[in-house]
């Protein structure tokens, strides 16, 4: 019997233990920052409550891990310590035949604080995210127990109630008990809101605005708790908490300009492009299987503007496999612990080739979590081709004619001799720079570009997609022996440039020289040039050119080129005049290797940079553009 | 019928083995006749240097420095490989032989680059094998090596020559064929010999060295001692009215004679602005430009001098200027 006894108060505590789970957190000031890419998630609880207890025996009121006298309380926990939870607990314990009263009546509120951990260098155009959207999740329960009548010749009489009240569930249970005088044996008697070993559980969407930089969103509970009892033992308990889930597969608040969020298709056939969609839970507290799984069934995906698929869509759960779930562990208990996750993966397939158009699947997108099929959040995301595969469709169907942009020319000996797919750039670039035009061709095993005097096209060399410095001009006057003014070409600063840029400038010199040669600048007559560089000595008088000189600006030979200075010279002036015109085609640069990928340079540096200013602009107002 | 059109398809093809061995029939180039089109990137001032150093290497024979040419065997501008790969072949690196062969295999099959990575290997082939000539079959041994492991024979060579002086004669300028590079090695092979005393050297080879250019000049300034290069050099390019391609190779040549050859041009541009009317703006732009080979600061003040003059003088003078001034060093024909 006197075993019996002693295990009713060490029932009652763990009892109390159990109810009130908050109490049991350790005293150790947790960390509970969250980093998510750009985004950082904070938790602060701030609480206070109003105590009263008359305790003839042990009485004890409990708010989170905080016992209470009598008056008035709070306290804080700072952004990166707060929990989330809630929990508030009133107990007497009548054990000693004493009788008592204790009650709570408390407040708290959970701000998560979201900070939006923006870069530097940002390029021109960008749009920065100026909000984030979660899903805010509460769950919780209330509970009321008594137990009576304790060993004495007096009958017992309990009452116990506990309640909170939160933005989306309330709970609350109530007990008024008597226990007849022995020889009835003690009996315990319940209310529970839900069912015991059930939570009420609500989510909802929300969204806050971070424009500033920062935004915070305030989670309230209130509620109550009490105890009386003569004889008997009672509790009255409420327990509420609290978490988000944060799209974070991607980054949240990611901007692909500057390197985030960019996915490149595959380079095989058929190609496929794969998307990690991450929702992650984000709890001061360890969640429980059934929320996970209850948030889970609510949470999908979708793209936008939509990407092409015959349909593929992967689902995975934190175990890595599909149906499964595995209970996170501990986090205060288990140094491996990781944050619940949902993971999903959007793979994106095409039957045979990449799509077709720069619009058709490459570029800028949304990626969004949905929930209960209501945006929750759209991170923004850049889809990119690779580069140097060629898993591009033909796009005019003529395979084997070597013809743009769908192939290229092999060279064997200097000739071409056979056909060959041409790589995604070239594709790509020609559809965006100079779609329709045949004339446009491909040197699919040789590098630079070139124009055969007399052929009705011009060549670009395979490496007309890397980076590359190219001359820029403009005139110097000199007065001559006479004191007349003459105005000279002069080599004055470099560009450099890569991507779509670099394809421009190959096929526009080259295009250049063709122009040359079929409007006569070039002669046929070796008599009438002098310095052997291709152009008739009156006409490079005549535009500023040393007759009698191969590279009157010495930009060129001297780094071992083998054509003609003042060639070359004019053919980089008219190839800049024509780049200028296309210089915001950059924007449709969706190669893996392009201007758009990856992290670009300074703003005042993008999409290109001049050696004389190491800007974006010329220390020269007048760059040659055109031949003067 | 199947069986009758192997045998077409085997004879044919026996007939094309037996004319590619006895080498009949028209020129037919062992690379490609490299095309010139979009100019080489520009170089950046540590670049141009690098291209000027590792030429220096190869011409001194400096083993010292091997490792700064294997480095840049990973460049990527290719007048940089070009000059790396001359210069590994001069210098017999056998211990590079791997690194040329992943720079041919890095390259695409049209580069530019690859008939000197082939050029630079039947090099080294040739040194490690003949590096000390002390007699006249010794050489032979040594030319036949080179050019068996080039892969080309002397038909090949003479027609390739002859093809590219038909096309200089026409202006249309580009890298030499293959066979003429291979050519202009096979010079300083025998330019070696020549050095070491053998002085019928020229001669015992049984190769027209005068149908390029290049190889002509070669020999002719291996026969001369250095003060007679640099005196005739500067002469010549001083008294030139134009300027073409083939300027660059005496200007280049000129500029490897080094510091000597940087103090005679000094004096012989002191004479010419003292006798400014005898000459033409075009042998001083000339020599300007091959002190921007050499890296001499005495240099500066004379160009200096002509920076104010009218016209094209005052404008080659004021280039010439710029180039020293960024601290850049220049190369006038990595062929050489």
């Amino acid at each position: 019997m006197k075993g019996k006894v002693l295990a009713f108060p060490l029932t009652v505590l763990g009892m109390l233990a159990i109810f009130s789970l908050g109490v049991t957190l350790s005293q150790d000031q947790q960390n509970f920052r969250f980093h998510i890419g750009r985004l950082i998630l904070d938790f602060g609880d701030y609480g206070s409550a109003n105590v009263s207890i008359d305790d003839y025996g042990l009485g004890y009121v409990l708010f989170n891990e905080y016992s209470l006298d009598s008056g008035q309380i709070s306290f804080s926990l700072p952004f990166g310590q707060g929990k989330g939870m809630f929990s508030i607990s009133a107990f007497v314990d009548g054990w000693e035949a004493s009788e008592g009263f204790a009650s709570i009546d408390a407040f708290m509120k959970t701000i998560f604080q979201f900070v939006f951990n923006a870069p530097e260098n940002i390029p021109p155009d960008t749009s920065l995210p100026n909000s984030v959207g979660f899903i805010l999740f509460l769950e919780g329960w209330a509970n009321a127990w008594g137990h009576g009548p304790l060993p004495s010749d007096y009958p017992g009489y309990a009452s116990a109630s506990g309640n909170f009240t939160t933005e989306l569930i309330s709970a609350s249970a109530y007990i008024n008990a008597f226990f007849p005088n022995p020889p009835y044996l003690p009996f315990d008697v319940y209310d529970h809101d839900p069912e015991q070993g059930g939570y009420k559980r609500g989510a909802t969407i929300k969204t806050v605005d971070i424009t500033s930089g920062q935004g915070e969103y305030v989670v309230k509970f209130s509620g109550s708790a009490s105890t009386m009892n003569f004889n008997a033992m009672s509790v009255g308990t409420a327990y509420a908490r609290t978490g988000v889930v944060v799209l974070s597969g991607v980054d949240p608040l990611g901007i692909p300009e500057v390197g985030d969020n960019e996915f490149v298709w595959s380079e095989g056939e058929p190609p496929w492009l794969w998307i990690p969609a991450l929702a992650r839970v984000v709890t001061g507290f360890t969640p429980e299987n059934h929320t996970m799984q209850w948030l889970a069934e609510k949470i999908d995906w979708n793209v936008s503007p939509s990407l092409p698929s015959t349909g593929l869509y992967v689902r995975m759960y934190p175990n890595g496999s599909e149906n499964t779930f595995i209970f996170p562990r501990n986090r205060f208990e288990d140094a491996n612990y990781e944050e619940p996750r949902f993971r999903y993966f959007l793979i994106f397939d095409m039957p045979e080739f990449l799509p077709a158009t720069i619009g058709g699947g490459f570029g800028k997108r949304q990626l969004i979590m949905t929930f209960n099929g209501q945006p929750v959040h759209a991170a923004n995301i850049e889809i990119f081709f690779p580069a140097t595969a060629t898993n591009h469709p033909f796009l005019f169907g003529d395979e084997g004619s070597g013809n743009p942009p769908d192939e290229g020319d092999y060279f064997v000996f200097g000739r071409p001799l056979w056909a060959a797919k041409s790589p995604n750039w070239f594709y790509y670039y020609w559809i965006v720079a100079y779609w329709g035009r045949t004339d446009i061709r491909l040197a699919v095993n040789v590098p630079g570009g070139w124009y055969e005097p007399g052929k009705p096209y011009v060549y670009v060399g395979n490496d007309a997609y890397l980076t590359y410095q190219m001359r820029l001009f403009h005139i110097e006057n000199r007065s001559d022996v006479l004191g007349i003014i003459k105005p000279l070409i002069t080599f004055v600063d470099i560009l450099t440039i890569k991507g779509i840029h670099n394809f421009i400038y190959v096929v526009e010199h080259e295009l250049a020289h063709k122009r040359h040669y079929e409007t006569g600048i070039y002669p046929a007559d070796p008599s009438v040039d002098s310095d052997g560089d291709g152009l008739n000595d009156y006409w490079e008088e005549g535009h500023f050119l040393d007759p009698n000189s191969h590279d009157t600006t010495d930009a060129y030979n001297r780094f071992g080129d083998t054509t003609p200075g003042d060639l070359q010279c004019i053919a980089d002036i008219e190839a800049y005049g024509k780049l200028l015109q296309k210089k915001e085609l950059w924007r449709e640069d969706w190669a893996d290797t392009g201007l758009q990928k990856g992290s670009p340079p300074p703003p005042d540096k993008f999409p290109w940079e001049y050696s004389s200013t190491n800007k974006n602009y010329s220390k020269y107002n007048d760059l040659l553009i055109e031949i003067p | 019928m199947k069986q009758k059109l192997l045998w077409i398809i085997g004879g044919i093809a026996v007939i094309v083995i037996i004319i590619d061995r006895l080498d009949i029939g028209p020129y037919r180039p062992r690379f490609p006749i490299t095309r010139t089109g979009v100019p080489y990137p520009y170089m950046t001032v540590e670049e141009e240097n690098l291209f000027a150093e590792i030429r220096d290497i190869g011409l001194q024979r400096d083993l010292s420095r091997i490792d700064k040419v294997r480095n840049a065997l990973l460049e990527n501008h290719p007048a940089i490989l070009i000059a790396a790969s001359l210069t590994l072949g001069r210098l017999g690196a056998t211990e590079a032989i791997d690194d040329l062969h992943a720079l041919q295999a890095r390259l695409a099959s049209g580069s530019d680059v690859q008939p000197f990575i082939a050029l630079a290997l039947a090099r080294i082939e040739a040194e490690r094998d003949y590096p000390n000539v002390t007699d006249g079959s010794q050489l032979q041994r040594k030319v036949k090596r080179f050019l068996q492991a080039a892969r080309v024979s002397v038909s090949q060579i003479h027609k390739g020559a002859s093809w590219y002086a038909d096309q200089l004669k026409a202006r249309r300028y580009g890298w030499a064929p293959f066979e003429v590079q291979v050519l202009r090695q096979v010079v300083e092979i025998v330019a070696d010999a020549y050095q070491r005393g053998m002085k019928d050297a020229f001669k015992i080879v049984g190769l027209n060295f005068s149908l390029d250019h290049v190889a002509q000049l070669k020999v002719r300034l291996a026969q001369m001692s250095k003060e007679q290069r640099i005196s005739w050099l500067v002469d010549i390019l001083s008294k030139k009215q134009v300027a073409r391609m083939e300027e660059d190779y005496l200007m280049q040549a000129l500029a490897d004679e080094g510091e000597a050859a940087s103090k005679a041009i000094i004096t012989k541009l002191k004479e010419m602005k003292a006798n400014r009317d005898k000459y033409h703006y075009v042998g001083f732009m000339l020599l300007f430009r091959t002190l921007t080979c050499i890296d001499d600061p005495d240099a500066i003040p004379v160009i200096q001098s002509f920076a104010n003059e009218p016209a094209w003088l005052g404008y080659y003078a004021e280039q010439a200027l710029k180039i020293m001034r960024e601290g850049r060093r220049t190369v006038r024909a990595v062929d050489y």
